[in-house]
Parts: C-alpha cells; structure tokens; sequence
C-alpha cells in the first residue's frame, strides 16, 4: 500500500471527521492501511455515523469475523454520533431535503444509506468533514472537496490498481442555497 | 421557492462520546486476526470450489 498526497493535508483535516463505511472496511483490510488513517488524522476527530456502524458490521457471517470488526469500533479515538429520539427525526428531515436536492439535480438513486449519513451530517452546528472512497454519491453540490489522498493497493495482471479516499467539508452556504431553490 | 430551512439546527446536538477504550496495540492485534481468519475462511471456500472440480 502506497498512498500518494500532499502534506498539507494533514493540516488541513482538523475537524469532526466522519469516516464512512468504505474508510472503516479499508481499516479493516490491514494493519499497515489502519495506520495510514490513523496518521493522516492527528488532528481530527474522529466520528462513527450510526448507520456506517451498521453497514460496516452487516454481513459478518461468523462470529470471529463480527467480534473483530466491533472491536475496531472500539478505538480509543473513535467518537459514536449520538442518536435519540429528537436527533433521529433531524437526521430523516434533512435526508428528505437532500435527497430532493440531488433529484433536481437528475440523480435519483442516492443509496438510502448515505442520504442518512448527509443527513445527521448536516445537523451538527460544526464543521464537519467526510472521508470516504465512494466517488459516486458524494457530491460538490453541498460539499467542498479538502483532499485526495491516492492509494496504489496492489498489481494484478501487470495492472497497477488505484484507490482514491476524498476528504469532503460539509458546505452549509451551498446546502441552503440548495435547499432555497427546490421547489414548494 | 421553497421555505428555506436552517440546515445548522438551533436545537443542541449532543457532543460525540468516546466509543470504546482499545488502545491503537489492541486495534492492530484484532486487525492481524481478523486477516487469519478471513483467510482460512477464503482456503476453505477454494479448496472446496476445487474439490468439486468448478474451474476457478
């Protein structure tokens, strides 16, 4: 594994730090991948969404498998967002709100998972800032992309396989405005 | 238009809290286990694609 980025992204990732679901499987791949996320982040605190919690631990098939991936949620430096009743009805609000955001913008197919993980997101009243290597749904539409870090995993066939993790902010001036513009 | 809603809630959203207390040793150690396991679990799942004489 070897990861290609500028430096001053190290800096630059000094917030809440929301790691989604790919970030926390990339965790789990190896111990030298695991480092590398814990290196680049010094600065940043890190967050488990609810819902990338669950998708991270759905389909641990044995029980070896499911205790090891649920103790890797237990780091020392890792911090639950914290979900009750009030918090839960902010969280599917918004999520409706950005969904309708991205449909007027011609995508319709946001997995239903990430319109929640936007969506509790976008409640918190700090900067908030994404990590994740879905490159897909993710979009500048209501986010500003901090940095790219990319990783060389591996060579298969003679091919040099690439992995891109994207660090996302959270832009509520873009987000409202996006909001303001949706029809009634 | 639509009615424009304040994204950033005045409604208090709790502080995040700590999720666990494993140090970064017990991480790598769970790690390291986890990759024994999924493994053996892969050899498993090819040497019996093998044995039923599949081509892989």
């Amino acid at each position: 594994m070897v990861p290609h980025f500028n430096n001053s992204l190290i800096d630059k990732l000094n917030s809440f730090l929301v790691l989604d679901t790919s970030v926390l499987a990339f965790c789990m791949e190896s111990e030298e991948n695991f480092k590398f996320i814990d290196h680049i982040t010094p600065n940043a605190t890190l967050m488990i969404d609810p819902v990338a919690k669950l998708e991270f631990l759905r389909g641990a098939y044995q029980e070896s498998v499911l205790k090891q991936r649920k103790t890797l949620l237990e780091y020392k430096r890792f911090n639950k967002m914290m979900d009750h009743y009030q918090i839960h009805h902010q969280t599917y609000d918004q999520a409706e709100l950005i969904s309708r955001i991205y449909t007027h913008h011609g995508i319709s197919d946001v997995p239903l998972g990430d319109l929640l993980i936007m969506g509790r997101l976008s409640i918190y009243t700090a900067r908030m800032m994404f990590a994740t290597f879905d490159k897909n749904d993710f979009s500048k539409y209501i986010f500003d992309r901090v940095g790219i870090v990319t990783i060389e995993t591996e060579t298969k066939n003679n091919k040099d396989i690439f992995r891109v993790l994207q660090f996302l902010e959270l832009n509520r001036s873009k987000l409202d405005d996006c909001i303001s513009r949706l029809p009634n | 238009m639509a009615s424009t809603k304040n994204t950033s809630t005045e409604e208090k959203v709790p502080e995040p809290v700590q999720a666990g207390n494993k140090s970064y040793e017990e991480i790598v150690q769970a790690i390291r286990e986890y990759k024994e396991i999924v493994t053996k679990i892969e050899e498993k799942k090819l040497s019996s694609v093998t044995s039923n004489g599949a081509s892989l």
